[in-house]
C-alpha cells in the first residue's frame, strides 16, 4: 500500500524544531550520559587529589551515619573507613576494570567476527562452534573460575570478564562483515586490485563498526555490573577497595547500617546507567534510518 | 448525491491534515450500489489516505479536520471507534496494494481469514472454516485445503492476492476497497486479478473503489472515474465521458501518457517535477496546484485561493478554472 | 490429503531437531574438555586443600590419597577416564563429601531448576507484557516512565536489588523469609509447604529476574513498535479487530520472535548470575554448590556442576529452536 507521504519535522518555530529534534534523535540521551560518565571518570581520576590516603585505613569513629560529621558527609564504614573516599577509588577500580574488560572482549570478538566473516568456509565454521561453546558456558561462572586459576589482580579480572564478553561481539560482528564482503563497493575495491588487508581495514570494517561502536558501552557496563559481583563474592581484588566489594562487606550489618550497602549500590546503577543512556543514544544517531533522512 | 439517490458512499467537503500541513483538500465523490469507481492519480497525491479515511484508520498523527463520510447515511467520521470496528471487514472490505506484507507472516492462511470471519459473523470455528474454505475456491485459489494450513511465504504473489481479496470479501461486503491491488504483480496476473474482482463485485453485488495510477486499467472496468492531484480532487466524471472529454489539463496529460503507449502512468511522468516531495507544500498554497506544471496555466491561477470548479450538464466535474469543452471535443 | 499434508510438514520439524542437536552434541564434548583443561590449571588440588584441614598429612598419606581419588595419573588419563565414567553417567565422587556427584548435584538440582527456570519464565512473561503496553502507548507518558524505570533496573545489579529487597519486605515489613529455601525445622506438607516455598522463593527469583525482564520489555517494545508499522497489521485493522485481539494475536507473536532467540543464550546467564543470588539470599542451588566447591577445590562437584549447567544451556537452545520454527514457520523452509 502506498504510504501518505509524511514529512519528517512540522512546520513550527525552529527553535521548538531544533529541541523536539534533540529529544528524539537520542542526542539527548546520549549527551546526558555522556555527561555523567565523564564526570565520573573526572572524579576517578581525580581520587589521589580527593583522598590522598589509602581508602581502607581507619580514619574515625566506626559505623558514622552520613551527615553525622561534617569530614565524613557519606558516613564511615564498620571498620572506620572513610565512605566517600571508597566510593571515589572504587569508582577507579569499576572504570579500570569496565574498559579494560571491554577492551579485551572487543579485541577478540573483532579479530574473530571479522575472520570469521571474511573467510568463511572452514574457519568460520570452527568460530562459529568457539562462539556456540563459549555461550553456553554461564559467563560468570566462567569469570569465576579463570579468577580463581590466576590470582584475582585487576588485571586478570579485566581479561576474565573481556574473555566470557567476546562472543556477542564477535557474532555481530560476523553478521556485519558477511553481509558488507559482497556489499558493491567491496567488490569494486577488489576489481581495483585491493589486498585483501586494504579490502578488510579500509572497506569493510568502517562500514561495520556503527553497532559495534554502540556495544562497547554496553561491554564497559556489563563489565562493571560483572565486577562488582565477583567483588561482593569476595574473589576480587584484595587491595582495592571496590564498589562490589563495599556492598559485600556491608552485608553483616544490612539491619540497622543499611547506607553502607545503599550508596556503593548508586554508585554502581549511575554509572552503569550513563553508559547505558550513552549506548541508546549511540544506536539511535548511528542507526541507518537517521543516517539515511536529511 | 444524497442517499436516495441509490448512492452508497458519499464524500463532501473532506479535509485531512497533519498539524500545519493539509494532506486532503475539499475531497468529495460519490458511489453507487455495485459501480466501480477508479481513484487516479500520481503516488503521493492522497488516493490512499483517502481510502484509509474511510475506514478511519489514518495514521498516527493525521487527523480528520471537517468534512462528511456518508456510508449508507451514516457519517463515518463521526463515528465512535466500536461503530467503525463493526463496520470495517464487514460492510467494507479492503485489499491492499503489496500482498508480501499485508499478509502476517507467522500466521497460517487459514487463520487470517478466519479471524476476520469470527469477528463479524457468528459462527463456529468449523463453520468459519468451511466459509474460508468456499471463499478461497470464489477467489480462485487452487486446491482451498491445502492453502488453507499454508503460511504466506509458501504462497506466490498472485495467489497471495487472491487469499486477500478473499478475506476481505468474507462478509460479503457492500464496498471493496482495493488500493492498487496489481502494482506489486507481474502483468498477466494483473489482468487475472482485475479480472477477479470484477466477477466478484458483479456476483456479490458490491461496490468497487479500485484505486490505481494505470489508466489503462480504468477505461475497461470503472464507471466512474475521480482524478487527484495534490490532495484534491480535479476532476469527476463518468468513464465514458471522461475518456471522450477530458475537461482538467492535468486529466488530458495523463492520457495523452498513458493511452496508445500504453505505459503505467508513472513511467510516463518522469519528466515532470517530482509530487511527492512537494505536496505538503501544494496543498497549504493559495490557488490551483497544478499551476507549477500546467501549459494553460495563467496569472489568475496562481491566485485564486479555493476554486469550486465547474460541473457541466452531464455532471462532469472539474476543478478547472478554463471551463472549455469545446477545445477537448 | 490431511495426512500428506502432516507427513510433509514432519520432515522439516526433524530438519529442525536433527540441525539442533548435531550441533549440540560437540558443543557439549568441547565443553567438557575446555572445562577439564580450566580446572587443570588451578593451582593447588584437592588432596592439598584436604591435607591442610587435617593438619597432620604426611608425605605417604598425600600420595596415599593421590592415588585413592586418581590425582597421580597423567592429564590425559584422568581426562580420558573422566569421559569413560561420564558415558556411564558416573560425575565421580566429592573430594569435599565424599559422597557421588551426581547425587550432590540431584539434590540441589530441583531448587535452581525452580530458581532460575521461574525468573527466566517471570522475566519473559513479564518482559511481554510490559514492552506490548509500552509499544502501544509509544511516546505516552505511561510508556516513557516505564522505559526510565526499566533503564534504570537494566543499569543495576541484581544482588544489590536483592540485598535491597531484603531490607524492605523482611527486616521493615516482614513479609518474606530472608534466606534459604524452606522454613528449617518444621514439617510441611501439601499447601501449607507449597506456600512456603513460593514465599521463599519470591525475592531471589525478582531478584534475578528483574534484569532479563528489562532486557525482554525493551526488546518486546522496539519490535513490536517495528511490527505495528507493518502493513499486515493495517490489513489485520481494516478486518474490524479489536486493538487488544491485534496485540494478541498478531503483534505478540512477531515481537515473540527476538525473545525466544535471546532467551535462550540468557539461560547461561542467568545458571551464572543464579552464583550471586543464591548467596545473597542462602538458596540452596547449584550456582552456590559450584562457588563452594571452587573454594574448597572440590573439582568433581565444580565439574560436574558446569557441565549440567551447559547442558541445561545446549538443551534449552535446542528448545528455543523448535519453539522458533513454530513462532516462525519461514524457518522450516528456509
Amino acid at each position: 500500500m502506498e504510504r501518505p507521504m509524511i514529512a519528517s519535522r512540522k512546520l513550527g518555530s525552529p527553535v521548538k524544531d531544533g529541541i523536539a529534534f534533540f529529544k528524539e534523535s537520542g542526542y539527548l540521551s546520549l549527551t546526558v550520559g555522556g555527561a555523567v560518565f565523564a564526570a565520573i571518570v573526572v572524579t576517578a581520576a581525580a581520587a589521589r587529589l580527593l583522598f590522598p590516603g589509602d581508602p581502607t585505613d581507619m580514619v574515625t569513629t566506626p559505623l558514622l551515619w552520613p551527615g553525622q560529621s561534617g569530614l565524613f558527609p557519606l558516613g564511615t564504614t564498620s571498620l572506620g573507613q572513610d565512605v566517600a573516599a571508597g566510593l571515589v577509588w572504587g569508582a577507579r577500580a569499576s572504570l579500570q576494570v569496565g574498559i579494560l574488560a571491554a577492551a579485551v572482549g572487543l579485541l577478540l570478538g573483532l579479530v574473530a567476527g571479522t575472520l570469521a566473516g571474511y573467510c568463511g568456509g572452514w574457519i568460520d565454521a570452527v568460530l562459529v562452534r568457539v562462539i556456540a561453546l563459549f555461550q553456553t558456558m554461564p559467563p560468570f561462572l566462567l569469570v569465576v573460575v579463570i579468577v580463581a586459576i590466576d590470582e584475582p589482580t585487576l588485571r586478570t579480572i579485566s581479561l576474565a570478564i573481556g574473555l566470557a564478553g567476546w562472543p556477542t561481539v564477535a557474532r555481530l560482528v560476523r553478521a556485519q562483515v558477511r553481509s558488507l564482503r559482497q556489499a558493491e563497493f567491496v567488490l569494486a575495491a577488489r576489481c581495483q586490485g585491493y589486498g585483501t588487508t586494504r579490502i578488510v581495514l579500509g572497506e569493510i570494517l568502517p562500514n561495520a563498526l556503527p553497532p559495534v561502536i554502540a556495544t562497547v558501552s554496553v561491554l564497559v557496563a556489563n563489565a562493571i555490573l560483572m565486577e562488582a559481583g565477583l567483588s561482593f563474592l569476595d574473589m576480587g581484588d584484595p587491595n582495592i577497595v571496590s564498589w562490589g566489594s563495599m556492598i559485600g562487606a556491608a552485608r553483616d550489618t544490612l539491619r540497622i547500617d543499611w547506607y553502607l550497602a545503599v550508596l556503593p549500590g548508586l554508585a554502581i546503577a549511575l554509572t552503569v546507567l550513563s553508559l547505558n543512556l550513552v549506548s541508546d543514544g549511540l544506536t539511535e544517531v548511528l542507526s541507518p534510518r537517521r543516517r539515511a533522512a536529511p | 448525491m444524497t442517499a436516495a439517490s441509490g448512492e452508497l458512499l458519499v464524500i463532501r467537503d473532506l479535509v485531512v491534515e497533519r498539524p500545519g500541513v493539509r494532506l486532503l483538500d475539499s475531497v468529495a465523490l460519490s458511489i453507487g450500489k455495485g459501480e466501480t469507481l477508479s481513484l487516479v492519480g500520481e503516488s503521493g497525491c492522497g488516493k490512499s489516505l483517502s481510502a484509509l479515511a474511510i475506514l478511519g484508520l489514518l495514521p498516527e498523527g493525521v487527523r480528520h479536520a471537517r468534512g462528511e463520510i456518508l456510508f449508507e447515511d451514516e457519517d463515518l467520521a463521526r463515528a465512535s471507534p466500536r461503530r467503525l470496528r463493526q463496520i470495517r471487514g464487514k460492510s467494507i472490505g479492503l485489499v491492499m496494494q503489496d500482498p508480501m506484507s499485508s499478509l502476517d507472516p507467522v500466521l497460517q492462511i487459514g487463520a487470517q481469514m478466519e479471524e476476520a470471519i469470527r469477528t463479524h459473523l457468528p459462527l463456529s470455528a468449523r463453520q468459519a472454516r468451511g466459509r474460508a474454505l468456499e471463499l478461497l475456491d470464489l477467489a480462485g485459489v487452487p486446491e482451498p485445503l491445502r492453502r488453507y494450513g499454508q503460511y504466506p511465504h509458501q504462497l506466490s504473489g498472485g495467489l497471495r492476492q487472491r487469499v486477500s481479496i478473499a478475506t476481505a470479501i468474507s462478509c460479503t461486503p457492500r464496498l471493496l476497497i482495493a488500493d492498487e491491488p496489481t502494482t506489486a504483480l507481474d502483468v498477466t496476473t494483473q489482468v487475472q486479478v482485475l479480472d477477479l474482482l470484477d466477477r466478484l463485485r458483479r456476483e456479490l453485488s458490491m461496490a468497487l473503489l479500485l484505486i490505481t495510477h494505470d489508466l489503462s486499467i480504468v477505461a475497461r472496468r470503472a464507471d466512474k472515474v475521480c482524478v487527484m492531484y495534490a490532495g484534491r480532487v480535479v476532476e469527476r466524471a463518468g468513464v465514458d465521458d471522461f475518456f471522450a472529454h477530458p475537461r482538467h489539463p492535468y486529466s488530458k496529460g495523463l492520457l495523452h501518457s498513458s493511452l496508445g503507449a500504453g505505459t503505467p502512468l508513472h513511467h510516463r511522468f518522469d519528466r515532470l517535477p517530482e509530487i511527492t516531495g512537494s505536496i505538503a507544500s501544494a496543498a497549504g498554497q493559495s490557488g490551483c496546484p497544478f499551476a507549477p506544471r500546467c501549459d494553460q496555466a495563467e496569472a489568475a491561477c496562481g491566485k485564486t485561493l479555493s476554486w469550486p470548479g465547474t460541473t457541466d450538464s452531464r455532471d462532469h466535474f472539474s476543478a478547472c478554472l478554463h471551463p472549455n469543452p469545446e477545445e477537448s471535443a | 490429503m490431511i495426512k500428506d499434508h502432516v507427513m510433509k510438514r514432519a520432515g522439516p520439524w526433524l530438519r529442525v531437531v536433527a540441525g539442533s542437536a548435531s550441533f549440540a552434541l560437540p558443543t557439549i564434548l568441547g565443553i567438557v574438555i575446555l572445562n577439564f583443561l580450566f580446572l587443570q590449571l588451578l593451582p593447588g588440588d584437592a588432596v592439598d586443600v584436604l591435607a591442610m584441614r587435617s593438619g597432620s598429612a604426611t608425605v605417604e598419606s598425600i600420595s596415599a590419597l593421590r592415588v585413592q581419588t586418581g590425582l597421580d595419573q597423567p592429564l590425559s588419563g584422568q581426562l580420558a577416564a573422566y569421559l569413560s565414567r561420564l558415558a556411564h553417567f558416573d560425575l565421580g565422587v566429592s573430594t569435599q563429601y565424599h559422597l557421588p556427584v551426581a547425587d550432590i548435584i540431584a539434590a540441589r538440582l530441583p531448587d535452581t531448576l525452580l530458581l532460575v527456570g521461574g525468573a527466566l519464565g517471570l522475566a519473559v512473561v513479564l518482559g511481554l507484557l510490559l514492552g506490548s503496553v509500552m509499544a502501544s502507548l509509544a511516546g505516552r507518558w505511561i510508556d516513557r516512565m516505564l522505559s526510565g524505570l526499566l533503564m534504570l533496573i537494566y543499569s543495576t545489579p541484581g544482588f544489590w536489588i536483592g540485598l535491597m529487597m531484603i531490607l524492605l519486605f523482611s527486616v521493615k515489613l516482614g513479609l518474606f523469609p530472608s534466606a534459604g529455601s524452606a522454613t528449617i525445622g518444621t514439617r510441611l506438607s501439601g499447601l501449607a509447604a507449597l506456600y512456603d516455598k513460593a514465599a521463599h522463593l519470591i525475592m531471589p527469583m525478582t531478584a534475578l529476574s528483574l534484569f532479563y525482564t528489562a532486557v525482554y520489555a525493551r526488546l518486546v517494545r522496539a519490535t513490536m513498535i517495528d511490527v505495528l508499522r507493518q502493513d499486515f497489521i493495517l490489513a489485520a485493522r481494516a478486518k474490524g479487530l479489536h486493538p487488544v485481539t491485534l496485540i494478541r494475536r498478531h503483534a505478540i507473536r512477531n515481537a515473540l520472535i527476538p525473545v525466544v532467540t535471546v532467551a535462550g543464550i540468557h539461560l547461561g546467564n542467568l545458571l551464572g548470575g543464579a552464583v550471586v543470588v543464591e548467596t545473597v539470599f542462602g538458596w540452596p542451588g547449584m550456582g552456590r554448590l559450584a562457588f563452594d566447591a571452587l573454594l574448597s577445590r572440590d573439582f568433581p562437584v565444580l565439574l560436574g556442576v558446569l557441565l549440567l549447567s551447559s547442558i541445561l544451556v545446549v538443551a534449552v537452545n535446542a528448545l528455543a529452536d523448535v519453539l522458533l520454527g513454530w513462532l516462525d514457520p519461514r524457518i522450516l523452509t528456509e
